[in-house]
């Protein structure tokens, strides 16, 4: 059995929690800028026909009491962070696959914590206690359907699509459920006078692939009860990046530098606490006409060290010729490896130094910055503004 | 100008020196050749700013003068040219035409004085070297090759350096990615005059001038000056132009006084690295030398594919040596030994691999280790 658990308003329940005086009423998150949407509407907001994406004056349109609330999204990492350390404690095949989602594979767990429904409710007790957040969780055979499982009694729901169950509850499943069927899919669904996913199988492979190509196999898989996709513990990184944009565009070298260098810190830290090292270097520059350049270099050894991404960084930025102010910066690193898979050694000493004493550096940085915070230790130039 | 000459002779030329015409620089007309067609010979010069070819060839010179002409255009037109006596005839400004009667060609020259300088450099001391030995040298030093983008000189050039610990004296050439280094000598006979006892040459010229070596010959001759390097036969002459830059000190990277010398018998150990490179892939380069009492096992583990073990005797009573490599390296290394038993001097897993004929020193190649977590 696979388990799907879905935080409840998530950004708006941890600023509830943490300001009472928001309980029970309307609440937004969004950003700061006029040009925000709604990220996040508490429950109360919700019956107004308040909801994700909405521009923020559309809403104030619908609610006039509502509280709009600037989003902290340090905080809501932070808290992520906690629900996903409570979920790593009964499994470790659990996938994140957003801030407050997840998913659990459930095979094995029965004589640790019982039955599913038990496991659920633990998690439930857990959230609630340590966090006092709900969420909804659902649990099906398959991935697709523990997903729309959630989903069905929320908030602080907890729904179990047994194996039983599982036919029967696809021969009733709007079709218009299923991810990455849009608006178009429907209609094309409408004149095949598909309704339900059981609808499906009364069509064969060749006419459901005719017309809807690869997703049409996939969902004659599903109509069946059958997901291939298997709960995948942390994806795999393959890039890491860090990009700002200025608080006002600019050509000044020394400004970029600046922002380069302190990108550079950013990625290289990630990089670090990881464990990996990376092959190559890329930057992101973004145009007053929001035209964008993008530049990248592949290294003969892969690297860790800040000061190694800010040299490659800026060496490749030298070399954009600007004839517009820029008004975003951005620092990529990706050909990530392992530090502990093998790498060449240099033969030759006067190489090998420098590299290594930046590293070690930033190694004692980076011990510095976990135990103290971010801001306690960092480079000079990056103080002078 | 007009002229005309005999097809295999300069289709010989004109196809050695596709590749100093070849290489991209900043200016467009260094993949022109130059002719200068004067008395009763025509001279071709091929400029790419730091290798210099220049040939003299006889020819039928009805009217003198000089001419720039795309080098790929016009050896392809006269390789596939069906008759053996070809003219050449500028017509008017700049206009040139190949062939006659049935195959004609007409193509436009750019202006000969565009064309770079030829440096002049006189009274050039040569000295002679056998031209295996300097086939040798070239293979030694470009078989280490670099990215496009590599900016270190000792990367992009190998040191040339005058030997004179013994009587007869020796030129030795290194070259180095600082992953490995080849080290090779050969006997010269002659003076030469050397600005620090040593030069730093760029590959890529070097590596040009094998195509002009001729293996009959019984010696060649080459010389240093004015800040190139010189060759030169009857006709036919190269110069390159010399790198300036540190050269690491790589004497410490040869020596194997203090290591442990394993024999090997080269083309078993070559098929050997060569099995086991199968299993590298682009993240995966290893392969693990495990050196024990009497046996080499060597291991690869890669978790993309899979993982082989191969053993081999050799004669080792050492305390046990674990070292990762490249196997490609090693297959690079060993194809350059003539010998048949080599010697792999080894110490730890912190330390290169020193490869060496068992009976000289004439050729030194090290292949430093994979750090191993």
């Amino acid at each position: 059995m696979i388990l799907h658990m879905d935080m409840d308003a998530f950004f708006a329940s941890v600023e509830q929690r943490d300001h009472p005086t928001l309980k029970n009423k309307p609440v937004i998150i969004s950003g700061r800028s006029k040009r925000s949407v709604v990220s996040t509407a508490s429950y109360e907001a919700r019956k107004f026909g308040i909801h994700s994406a909405m521009p923020v004056f559309m809403a104030q349109r619908l609610c006039r009491d509502l509280v709009i609330i600037p989003g902290n999204m340090e905080k809501y990492r932070c808290e992520s962070g906690k629900i996903m350390k409570i979920l790593a404690g009964f499994s470790p095949f659990v996938e994140q696959t957003s801030i407050d989602e997840a998913y659990m594979d459930l095979r094995g767990l029965n004589r640790l914590f019982g039955s599913p429904e038990n496991i659920a409710a633990t998690i439930k007790k857990n959230i609630e206690e340590h966090l006092g957040l709900t969420c909804s969780i659902g649990i099906a055979p398959v991935k697709f359907l523990a997903k729309i499982a959630s989903d069905m009694n929320k908030p602080d729901g907890l729904t179990l699509i047994s194996e039983d169950r599982m036919m029967s509850f696809i021969e009733g499943l709007p079709i218009g459920k299923i991810s990455g069927i849009g608006k178009q899919a429907a209609k094309q669904m409408e004149t095949l006078q598909i309704k339900t996913l059981g609808d499906i199988r009364q069509y064969p492979l060749s006419v459901l692939t005719a017309k809807f190509g690869k997703a049409g196999a996939r969902l004659l898989e599903l109509s069946n009860g059958i997901d291939q996709s298997k709960v995948t513990p942390e994806h795999i990184r393959k890039s890491i990046s860090s990009e700002t944009t200025l608080e006002d565009d600019t050509i000044d070298f020394e400004d970029i530098k600046r922002i380069l260098l302190d990108r550079s810190q950013i990625v290289g830290a990630l990089l670090r606490k990881k464990g990996l090292v990376c092959k190559t270097i890329s930057i992101k520059i973004k145009l007053a006409d929001f035209s964008q350049i993008t530049r990248s270099r592949k290294l003969d050894t892969p690297v860790s060290s800040s000061s190694a991404i800010f040299n490659e960084a800026l060496d490749l930025f030298k070399k954009i010729r600007l004839t517009k102010k820029i008004r975003l910066a951005g620092v990529g690193v990706s050909g990530l490896q392992d530090k502990n898979m093998p790498s060449q050694m240099s033969l030759l000493p006067i190489e090998n130094t420098s590299k290594d004493q930046w590293e070690s550096v930033d190694t004692a940085v980076d011990c510095i910055s976990e135990k103290f915070g971010p801001h306690i230790i960092k480079k000079a130039s990056l103080n002078l503004k | 100008m007009k002229f005309s000459f005999n097809k295999q002779e300069i289709v010989d030329a004109l196809s050695k020196i596709q590749g100093i015409t070849g290489r991209k620089t900043n200016l467009t007309i260094t993949s022109d050749i130059l002719i200068k067609a004067m008395g009763s010979t025509i001279t071709i010069t091929a400029n790419d700013l730091e290798t210099v070819f220049s040939g003299t060839y006889e020819a039928e010179v009805e009217k003198e003068g000089i001419l720039s002409i795309n080098s790929k255009k016009f050896f392809e037109i006269i390789r596939e040219y069906p008759e053996n006596f070809i003219p050449i005839n500028e017509i008017e400004n700049r206009w040139v035409e190949i062939g006659k009667n049935d195959s004609i060609y007409h193509i436009v020259a750019s202006d000969y004085k565009n064309y770079p300088q030829t440096p002049v450099i006189e009274d050039v001391k040569f000295i002679s070297i056998r031209p295996k030995d300097l086939k040798k040298m070239i293979e030694v030093s470009s078989v280490i090759s670099f990215s496009g983008e590599e900016k270190r000189i000792y990367v992009i050039g190998s040191l040339i350096e005058k030997i004179t610990e013994n009587e007869s004296p020796k030129l030795r050439i290194v070259s180095t990615d600082s992953r490995r280094l080849n080290c090779f000598e050969a006997p010269y006979k002659g003076t030469l005059e050397l600005p620090d006892e040593s030069v730093i040459i760029p590959k890529k010229g070097f590596s040009e001038l094998a195509k002009f070596i001729d293996t009959g010959s019984d010696e060649i001759s080459v010389g240093i000056k004015d800040n190139h390097f010189i060759f030169k036969t009857e006709k036919e002459s190269v110069m390159i132009k010399l790198l300036e830059g540190e050269y690491p000190n790589y004497k410490p990277v040869i020596n194997y006084q203090e290591m442990i010398p394993v024999e090997v018998d080269k083309n078993m150990f070559y098929t050997l690295m060569k099995r086991v490179s199968i299993l590298t892939s682009d993240e995966y380069k290893s392969v693990v030398l495990n050196f024990k009492e009497n046996e080499l096992v060597v291991t690869i583990t890669n978790p993309e594919i899979g993982e082989s073990k191969e053993q081999m005797m050799i004669s080792f009573s050492n305390e046990e040596i674990k070292s990762a490599f490249n196997p490609r390296y090693f297959m690079d290394a060993l194809n350059m030994f003539e010998k048949n038993t080599l010697v792999l001097n080894v110490k730890d897993s912190k330390s290169p691999c020193i490869i060496k004929s068992l009976d000289d020193d004439n050729l030194i190649c090290v292949i430093m280790a994979m750090h191993i977590s």
